[in-house]
C-alpha cells in the first residue's frame, strides 16, 4: 500500500471517527429514578440512549401506579422489530424457523447486557457465548459436537452462527448447502472438470456437519456410504480380478484410500486423484 | 519511516483528539472503562495417543505447543482480555481475546456509536486430524494391504506404497476480517452502508493418496499402482463486500449484498513424474502419457455474487422477495487442461425465493413459499481429448444444469392470548438435473447407474408448540416423506420423522430438558439393470433404510444458594442398511454386464455422551468446580461378508471413549483479583485404533483483574 493511499485511509478513518461522537439524545431519567440497576445496564449496552418507553409497553399505568402488578411487559419480537427491521440480516425474521416457533428476540439477547446462556451442562463448554447461547436449546446438535469427528466449535475454530444465521430460514436463504459449506472451504469447490455429481449438488449428502461417530464426518462409515449408489466391479476390486471373486478388506476398509479425488478431479473420470 | 507516513498518523491522530476528548469526559459519567484481564499459565502432558510428534489423537481438534516446540509435554503463557469502554451515551469500543496457545487463539474488536461501526477479528487454529489418517494409511494397519495381493496379474492393487518423507501433518488456519459500517442515523434514517473484508490463510501439510492408471507405470504394475505422498497446503482466500440496506420512506426494506472472493492455492501441484524415483526403484517407469497427470490438482478461484431482497411487512401480512446470482470460475490450469483448451471452468448460480404470511384472523396465519434454485456448468465442454462424451473413460456423466424447486403452504394456529401454537403444512422439492452422458458404445450408460434426471419429494408436517403453563414448552413435530419420483439413492421413497422435546424452567433457575427424534428413511426405488443396453436381461434394485434415533436429557438446578449442578446424557443410534451389490465386469463395456446382490449389510453405531458439573461457592471469597464427561461410539460399520472382510483390518467396527475430568478452583482476593487453577484429565481409548489411546494432562492457572 503506498503513503498517499495510507494517508487517504487514515485520513476517512479519523473522519468517521469525529462524526461518530456528533450530537446525542438524553435518556429518559423518569425510569431510571426507582430502577438503578436498568439504569447501570443500559449506560453500557447498545441501548443505552433510547428511552425505555421505546421497548416496554404498558409504562403509563405503571407510572401512574409504580407496583409489580403494574409492571411493564418484557418486549416482545414485534417491539423489537419497530428498529431492527430495517437491518439487513433481520429483514427476515418472520420467516425464520425461530419466529415459526414463537421465539422472542430475548431469548437469546438481554436488552440491556449481553445474556447468558442458562442450564449450560457440561458438554456444553464452547468457548463462543453465541455458541453456548444455541446449545441451551439444541441438545441434539450439542450431542453431536462429542462424537469422535466433528466441527471444532467447542475447541474454538468456529462458532454456530459461522454457518447458521439465526435470524433467517431455510425459505428466504439465496445460498444453498453446498455454497454454504464452500465459503470455507473453498479448495474442494472446483469447478473440477471430473465433478462427483453429489459433490455438486448438496456436501451434507455425505457429511455430518456437526459430529459423527465416523470419521471424516461422514454420516455413514464407508464402504456402506459409497456402496449405496456404487456396485463394486469385481474385475477392478477382487483380490483375482475375476467375477465373484473375494474383494478384500483392504479395498472394502477406505474407498477414498484409492479415490482419493472424491471432491472432483481436474484429469481423472474415476476420481482418484 | 518517510516523510509521508509519519504526516499520515499525525493527522489522524489530531482528528482523533476531539474524539477521544469527548469520550474522556463522558467516561466520567455513567460510562467508563471496564473489563477483565487475565493472564494465565498452562501446563500439559501426553502420554501414547499416536504418533507422538505426528499427532496426538487428543489433539486432533485442541493442539497444544510448548513455548519450547513440544507438543507433547511443556508449558505456554498466554492472555485472556475482555475491555469495554463506554462514554454513558451509547459509543462503545470492546477489545476482546481468548489466548489458548498459539495454536489457538481468537480475538474481536468493535467500535461503535450510534451512527457508525467498525470491527476486526482474528481467529487462529490449529487441526492434526490428517496426522491421525497418516497413522491408518494403508501399510501400517493390518489388512490394510491384503497378503493376497500377490502383485503381478492380482487384482488391481497389490499393495500400498508410502512416499511420505516425514512431514508433520497439520493444518493451521487463520480467519482475519474487518468492516465498517455506516448506520442509519448518519443516513437519514433511511440507509446503512457496510464494507468488510474477510479472509483465511491455511497452511500445513496434508497426506494424499491416490491409484494410477492401468497402464500409467506400465504393464503388471500392481505392485506400485497404489500410492500416498506428502501434500502441502498454502491456500489464501480474500472476500471483499458490501452491503447497502435501506428503508425507503418506511414503506418497504430493500437490501444488496455484493462480494468478490478470490482463492489461491499456492502450494506445489504434484504430477506422477514427481514420484518416478520410487516407481522406478521398484522396476517399473511412469509412461510419457502419465509424467502429466495432475495430482490433486486445487484450481485458483474467482466467486462474483450479488443479491437483492425485499422485504414489507403490513398490518395483517408479510412479504419477503430475494434474487441472488452468483459465478464461480477458476484461474488456473493443468498442463493437460491447457492442452486439451480446456479454457473456462465457470459455475453460474441463480437463485430466489418469494415468502409471504397473512393473518387470516386473529388466532389463524397463513403462509406460502416458492424457492428457485439453478446451478449451470458453463466451463468448456467438451475439451479435446480431456473430456469428451464421445472417448469411454473421458466422462461418464456431466451435470450440465441443476434445478431445484421447493414450494409449500402452512397454516398456523396460535390462539389469541395464548403462547402455544399448532402448524399444519405441505411442501414439495422438485429436483431436475440435466446431464450428458458418455455416448461410445463401450462409455458408461445410465442403467447401469442409480442417478437419474429427476426428483420430486413431498412433506407433510405438524409442528406443534405448548406452553401449558409457566416454565413449560413442549415442541412436537412429526412429518412424513414420499417420492413420485425417485432420482437418486439419497431421496426418500418414504420416510418417517418425529422430533419431540419438553422444556421446564423455574423461576428459581431449574432446568429440565428432554428431547427425542427419530427419522426412518427407506428408498428401494432404483435398479441396476443387466446385460447390454439393447438386450438388458434382469434388474439389480438398491433397497436402503436408514433409520436415526436421538433422545437425551439434561437437568441443571441450584441445589442449594450456594451449589449449581448439571447432569445430562444423550443418545444416537444410526443404523444405515443397504445391499451390497457386484458386478462381473465395469460398466465402460459395450458388453453384458451381471450385476449381483451379494448379501444386505447393515451398519448400526451408536454414541452415548454424559456430562455432569457442578460449582460450589463454598465462601464467599472460593467458588470450587468439577466436571465430567463421557463420549462413547459403538457399533459395527458393516455386518456379513463386507463385516468379515473388514474384520482382518481395524475398520470392522467403530469402538472407542473419551473421558474428560476437569477440577477447577477460583480464589478472589477482592472484588477486582482473583486466582483461577483449573486440572484437566482426559483419557481417549480406542479399542480399534489400539495406537490412538492415550491420556493428557492439562492444568491452568489464571490471575483475573477486573476493573
Amino acid at each position: 500500500m503506498t503513503c498517499k493511499n495510507k494517508f487517504i485511509i487514515a485520513t476517512m478513518f479519523s473522519a468517521l471517527m469525529s462524526i461518530a461522537f456528533v450530537s446525542r439524545t438524553a435518556a429518559q431519567e423518569t425510569c431510571t429514578s426507582c430502577h438503578d440497576a436498568a439504569a447501570a445496564s443500559h449506560a453500557i449496552g447498545k441501548h443505552g440512549k433510547l428511552d425505555c418507553t421505546k421497548c416496554h409497553s404498558g409504562t403509563e399505568a405503571h407510572l401512574a401506579n409504580p407496583g409489580p402488578d403494574t409492571r411493564p411487559a418484557k418486549p416482545d419480537a414485534a417491539a423489537c422489530q419497530t428498529c431492527h427491521m430495517k437491518d439487513a440480516r433481520r429483514m427476515n425474521w418472520e420467516f425464520s424457523d425461530h419466529s415459526k416457533a414463537g421465539l422472542a428476540c430475548t431469548e437469546c439477547h438481554g436488552n440491556h447486557t449481553p445474556k447468558a446462556a442458562k442450564g449450560v451442562d457440561a458438554a456444553a463448554k464452547f468457548k463462543d457465548s453465541s455458541s453456548k447461547l444455541c446449545a441451551s436449546c439444541h441438545k441434539e446438535v450439542l450431542a453431536r459436537f462429542s462424537m469422535p469427528s466433528h466441527h471444532p466449535v467447542k475447541e474454538g475454530a468456529l462458532s454456530c452462527v459461522s454457518c447458521h444465521d439465526p435470524h433467517a430460514g431455510k425459505q428466504a436463504s439465496l445460498a444453498g448447502k453446498t455454497e454454504q459449506c464452500t465459503k470455507c472451504h473453498q479448495s474442494v469447490r472446483g469447478p473440477h472438470t471430473m465433478e462427483h455429481p453429489p459433490v455438486s449438488e448438496d456436501c451434507t449428502i455425505c457429511h455430518n456437519p456437526h459430529g459423527s461417530p465416523n470419521r471424516k464426518l461422514l454420516q455413514v462409515a464407508q464402504p456402506a456410504l459409497c456402496l449405496q449408489c456404487h456396485s463394486l466391479t469385481d474385475l477392478r476390486h477382487a483380490v483375482t480380478g475375476t467375477a465373484n471373486g473375494r474383494i478384500s478388506g483392504a479395498v472394502l476398509r477406505n474407498c477414498t484410500a484409492c479415490h482419493g479425488g472424491i471432491h472432483g478431479s481436474a484429469f481423472d473420470q474415476h476420481l482418484r486423484y | 519511516m518517510q516523510v509521508k507516513s509519519i504526516l499520515s498518523l499525525f493527522v489522524a491522530f489530531s482528528m482523533l483528539v476531539p474524539t477521544i476528548a469527548t469520550a474522556a469526559e463522558a467516561s466520567q459519567g455513567v460510562g467508563g472503562l471496564s473489563g477483565t484481564v487475565a493472564p494465565k499459565l498452562t501446563m500439559f502432558d501426553y502420554t501414547g495417543g499416536g504418533g507422538a510428534a505426528r499427532a496426538h489423537a487428543l489433539q486432533r481438534y485442541n493442539y497444544q505447543k510448548s513455548w519450547f516446540g513440544n507438543n507433547i509435554s511443556g508449558a505456554y503463557l498466554d492472555l485472556d482480555l475482555d475491555l469495554a469502554y463506554s462514554d454513558g451515551e451509547g459509543t462503545s469500543l470492546s477489545l476482546e481475546r481468548r489466548g489458548d496457545g498459539l495454536t489457538n487463539q481468537a480475538g474481536q474488536v468493535r467500535f461503535d456509536t450510534d451512527k457508525v461501526g467498525v470491527s476486526g477479528y482474528y481467529n487462529h487454529h490449529r487441526t492434526v486430524a490428517v496426522g491421525i489418517d497418516y497413522i491408518t494409511r494403508p501399510n501400517n494397519m493390518p489388512g490394510g494391504t491384503d497378503t493376497s495381493y500377490t502383485g503381478a496379474a492380482s487384482g488391481y492393487v497389490a499393495r500400498f506404497n508410502d512416499d511420505s518423507n516425514g512431514s508433520f501433518f497439520r493444518i493451521d488456519r487463520t480467519n482475519y476480517g474487518a468492516g465498517a459500517k455506516l448506520k442509519r442515523a448518519l443516513l437519514g434514517d433511511m440507509a446503512s452502508l457496510s464494507v468488510n473484508h474477510d479472509g483465511y490463510r491455511r497452511v500445513g501439510n496434508t497426506y494424499a493418496t491416490y491409484v494410477a492408471g492401468g497402464s500409467d507405470f506400465g504393464a503388471n504394475s500392481q505392485s506400485v499402482r497404489w500410492r500416498g505422498y506428502d501434500r502441502p497446503l498454502n491456500e489464501t482466500m480474500d472476500r471483499g463486500s458490501i452491503g447497502f440496506a435501506a428503508s425507503p420512506m418506511g414503506l418497504f426494506q430493500f437490501a444488496y449484498d455484493g462480494s468478490f472472493e478470490k482463492f489461491v492455492s499456492r502450494a506445489q501441484n504434484y504430477r506422477m513424474n514427481d514420484f518416478a524415483g520410487p516407481v522406478a526403484a521398484a522396476g517399473f517407469a511412469v509412461g510419457a502419457a502419465a509424467k502429466q497427470n495432475a495430482l490433486h490438482f486445487i484450481p485458483d478461484s474467482t466467486l462474483t455474487a450479488h443479491s437483492v431482497r425485499l422485504s414489507k411487512t403490513f398490518a395483517k401480512a408479510s412479504l419477503a422477495a430475494g434474487y441472488g446470482m452468483s459465478v464461480l470460475g477458476i484461474d488456473s490450469f493443468t498442463g493437460q487442461q491447457v492442452a486439451a483448451a480446456y479454457s473456462e471452468g465457470k459455475i453460474a448460480s441463480r437463485n430466489f425465493f418469494v415468502n409471504g404470511k397473512v393473518r387470516i384472523v386473529p388466532s389463524v396465519e397463513a403462509e406460502a413459499y416458492l424457492k428457485y434454485g439453478n446451478r449451470r456448468n458453463d466451463s468448456t465442454f467438451p475439451a479435446g481429448t480431456l473430456l469428451t462424451p464421445a472417448t469411454n473413460e473421458k466422462l461418464d456423466m456431466r451435470l450440465n444444469t441443476l434445478k431445484t424447486v421447493e414450494y409449500g403452504v402452512a397454516a398456523t394456529l396460535r390462539p389469541t392470548g395464548s403462547k402455544s401454537s399448532l402448524a399444519a403444512g405441505w411442501k414439495r422439492l422438485t429436483k431436475n438435473r440435466g446431464f450428458t452422458l458418455n455416448t461410445n458404445a463401450a462409455g458408461a450408460k445410465a442403467e447401469r447407474m442409480l442417478y437419474e434426471g429427476d426428483s420430486h419429494t413431498n412433506e407433510v408436517y405438524l409442528k406443534g408448540t405448548a406452553r401449558p403453563t409457566d416454565g413449560v414448552t413442549v415442541h412436537l413435530t412429526p412429518s412424513y416423506e414420499w417420492s413420485d419420483k425417485v432420482g437418486s439413492p439419497i431421496d426418500a421413497k418414504q420416510a418417517v420423522n418425529l422430533k419431540a422435546d419438553a422444556i421446564y424452567a423455574t423461576a428459581d433457575g431449574k432446568l429440565l430438558s428432554v428431547y427425542y427424534g427419530y427419522k426412518d428413511k427407506r428408498n428401494g426405488a432404483l435398479d441396476y439393470t443387466g446385460g447390454t443396453t439393447a438386450a438388458p436381461t434382469y434388474s439389480v434394485g438398491q433397497n436402503l433404510r436408514s433409520i436415526l434415533h436421538s433422545a437425551g436429557a439434561s437437568l441443571s438446578a441450584a441445589v442449594t444458594t450456594k451449589v449449581n449442578s448439571s447432569v445430562s446424557l444423550d443418545w444416537t443410534q444410526n443404523d444405515f442398511q443397504s445391499d451390497y451389490i457386484t458386478s462381473d465386469i465395469r460398466r465402460y463395456t459395450a458388453a453384458a454386464i451381471a450385476f449381483r446382490t451379494r448379501e444386505r449389510s447393515s451398519s448400526v453405531i451408536d454414541t452415548f455422551s454424559l456430562g455432569l458439573a457442578t460449582d460450589w461457592q463454598t465462601t464467599d471469597a472460593l467458588k470450587v468446580s468439577g466436571g465430567y464427561t463421557l463420549s462413547r461410539s459403538k457399533g459395527n460399520v458393516a455386518t456379513g461378508l463386507v463385516a468379515t472382510e473388514l474384520g482382518s483390518t481395524v475398520d470392522g467396527a467403530v469402538d472407542n471413549d473419551l473421558h474428560s475430568l476437569a477440577l477447577g478452583a477460583e480464589f478472589a482476593f477482592t472484588k477486582a483479583l482473583s486466582l483461577a487453577g483449573q486440572y484437566g484429565f482426559d483419557h481417549y481409548k480406542d479399542n480399534r485404533y489400539a495406537s490412538l489411546t492415550g491420556s493428557g494432562h492439562t492444568v491452568t492457572t489464571s490471575l483475573a483483574y477486573r476493573f
